[in-house]
């Protein structure tokens, strides 16, 4: 009984992990990078440097809108924090359009001046691919996703009823013993980050979990909209009353949102109808100042500073929420946890490598004739490696592109997204036409090529290379090189092995046939 | 550094709980280790583990603490199979 309960959960385990790996994989490798798409962002724009002020970079973001948007409907402003020195805006034209993506958004800097030096969507893309994904529209994605992140769910818990000896094995990593290292690894990476695969999946499916059931909502609520306007107390936006009466300094302002809320610091300003009578100005707690995601919030009135006492959501199942979103993305993490929660993430993009591998590794050994196997391993095998060597090599590509392209480029941070994915084509079709074996060698052999080339281009195409950074103490960007060069090694070593493997294949096939007719 | 320390006092707490079981206890000391001297290695690993939460949920709150913690034994798991696999590795002795 106990035996065909862990067979049929390794039967299942094994199928649903192979369905959704490649997908899997490219949301744990794009969401690991996105707990430090701040840092990436500063890295893929060299040209800004220091540190910026949040009230002066208030002041001056206010100071560009007024210019630029003064009869827009709303602003939205992102504001600088510990990690990143820009502010982001963004913008509702007055005239009720949408308005293009780039036409109605900038990056400034503390004085409010809009930074085109070196246009690029940085780590946000990164951040955003890992639930968005691209070229496709985003609630499908979504669906996908979520998709994804269920069957991961189940795939966890599967594999916990599969793996035999959960304590027992729970040291075991042995290299060079094929099949039984490949095992050890998926085992290992799996169980020792556990309570983070647990925790990163069901948190995940939180995120997004009023899209995913909405069956609670829809029986409660009128409406989608009458839903958030009850629990999140979102006024209606009242008219413009015609009345031209300038903003207030929102300094102070945000120094008194600040004193609420016990000292923590405002992110995020958003100002409906600015430049009138009605403004209405909404400030939102830095995500980086407690785990809950959901900020606190303070409304004032834009032509008077008066403090509005909005109504603040609340309840149980809100600060659940808000607390799961908060350690999914783990906004709130100081440094230290940061690179915490980045290896745990690179443990379980490893995990569901190894699984895809896993998979093609164990069957290699009983395909009735290994030379030519049959059409479903070799589309496993060649999709395994368009997913890990291949989307490795598009996001070093990525960060190659952001130092290569003109600087004046149209659209560029859409040709920097388009590179990544035109590499990451380029290695799945020569997966496809390559024999399985040399295409492996070769693919991480590239990726790991793509990955030494970043610090090297960097040296040349900016005055900030590894060298300058040392003595400049830019923790940053030598962090940067020296995880490029640490990705490097691995898929280099990754290569050696698996070309020393195949060497060694191809020198014993005598060897290799008696133990298969000792084993039989 | 008292975070340092937590990962030291983690991998220590995994270490003791690999001495604690009979296929690492040569890699790690180079023999077999008498039953009772394993269980007081396995009580020793849990208490190890059970000090590093204590000393997180005193710095950093119950909350935070326990986040940092989790990730912080993960850490200290991943030295700890590091050092077994370099110990293992060793020519015998």
């Amino acid at each position: 009984m106990k035996d065909s309960l862990r067979q049929s959960m390794a039967l299942f385990h094994t199928w649903s992990g192979l369905l959704l790996g490649w997908l899997l994989f490219a949301m744990f490798a794009t969401g690991t990078a996105a707990y430090f798409q701040d840092e990436i962002t500063r890295w893929m724009q060299p040209e800004v440097t220091g540190s910026a002020d949040p009230e002066a970079s208030a002041q001056g973001a206010v100071r560009y809108l007024n210019k630029v948007a003064p009869d827009a409907i709303s602003w939205y402003i992102t504001l600088p924090n510990g990690r990143s020195a820009t502010t982001q805006v963004y913008w509702q034209p007055g005239d009720g359009t949408r308005g293009k993506r780039g036409e109605t958004s900038a990056v400034l800097d503390q004085a409010g001046r809009a930074i085109t030096v070196r246009e690029t969507s940085g780590g946000f893309f990164l951040y955003r691919f890992h639930f968005d994904l691209h070229y496709m529209p985003v609630l499908w994605a979504r669906y996908l996703v979520g998709i994804a992140a269920m069957f991961m769910l189940t795939a966890i818990l599967s594999g916990i009823v599969t793996h035999k000896k959960i304590f027992a094995d729970f040291f075991m990593l042995r290299f060079g013993k094929g099949q039984r290292s490949w095992l050890d690894a998926h085992n290992v990476t799996a169980v020792i980050a556990l309570p983070f695969h647990l925790m990163i999946t069901f948190t995940g499916l939180v995120t997004l979990a009023s899209m995913y059931m909405p069956w609670g909502i829809a029986a409660n609520y009128a409406s989608p909209s009458v839903f958030q306007e009850q629990v999140f107390g979102r006024e209606p936006a009242a008219e413009r009353s015609g009345r031209a009466q300038p903003l207030v300094d929102l300094a102070p302002l945000m120094r008194a949102a600040s004193a609420g809320w016990g000292g923590k610091q405002v992110g995020y300003i958003s100002v409906t109808n600015p430049g009138d009578a009605t403004a209405r100005v909404l400030f939102t707690r830095s995500p980086g100042a407690a785990i809950a995601a959901r900020g606190e919030t303070a409304a004032f009135a834009g032509a008077t500073g008066k403090d509005l006492a909005a109504h603040t959501a609340s309840g149980a199942a809100l600060a659940t929420e808000s607390v799961m979103i908060g350690l999914h993305t783990g906004r709130f993490a100081q440094w230290g946890l940061r690179w915490l929660y980045f290896l745990s993430g690179i443990g379980g993009t490893v995990m569901v490598g190894s699984g895809l591998v896993l998979w093609t590794v164990k069957r290699r050994a009983r395909l009735p004739d290994p030379a030519r196997p049959h059409f479903g391993f070799r589309l496993v095998e060649r999709l395994n490696i368009a997913a890990i060597p291949g989307l490795a090599t598009g996001i070093a590509v990525y960060f190659l592109a952001n130092r290569l392209l003109p600087a004046d480029l149209a659209q560029r941070p859409d040709r920097e997204i388009d590179s990544l994915f035109l590499a990451w084509l380029a290695v799945g079709l020569w997966g496809m036409v390559r024999p399985a074996g040399r295409a492996w060698t070769e693919t991480l052999a590239l990726a790991g090529a793509c990955f030494a080339a970043v610090p090297v281009v960097n040296a040349l195409t900016t005055s900030r290379g590894f060298a300058a950074s040392i003595t400049n103490g830019d923790w940053l960007f030598i962090a940067f090189d020296l995880v490029m060069i640490a990705l490097a090694a691995c898929f280099l070593h990754a290569a050696g092995k698996v070309a020393q493997h195949r060497a060694k294949k191809a020198a014993a096939p005598l060897r290799r046939t008696s133990r298969k007719a000792v084993s039989q | 550094m008292i975070h340092t320390l937590a990962i030291a006092l983690a991998c220590a707490a995994f270490l003791m709980l690999a001495l604690s079981m009979k296929r690492h206890q040569r890699d790690l000391v180079g023999r077999t280790v008498p039953e009772a001297r394993a269980r007081l290695a396995r009580i020793a690993g849990w208490l190890l583990i059970a000090l590093c939460w204590a000393l997180e949920g005193w710095m950093l709150g119950p909350a935070l603490g326990t986040i940092v913690w989790i990730g912080e034994v993960s850490m200290g798991a991943w030295l700890a199979i590091a050092i077994i696999n370099w110990r293992a590795d060793r020519p015998a002795r």
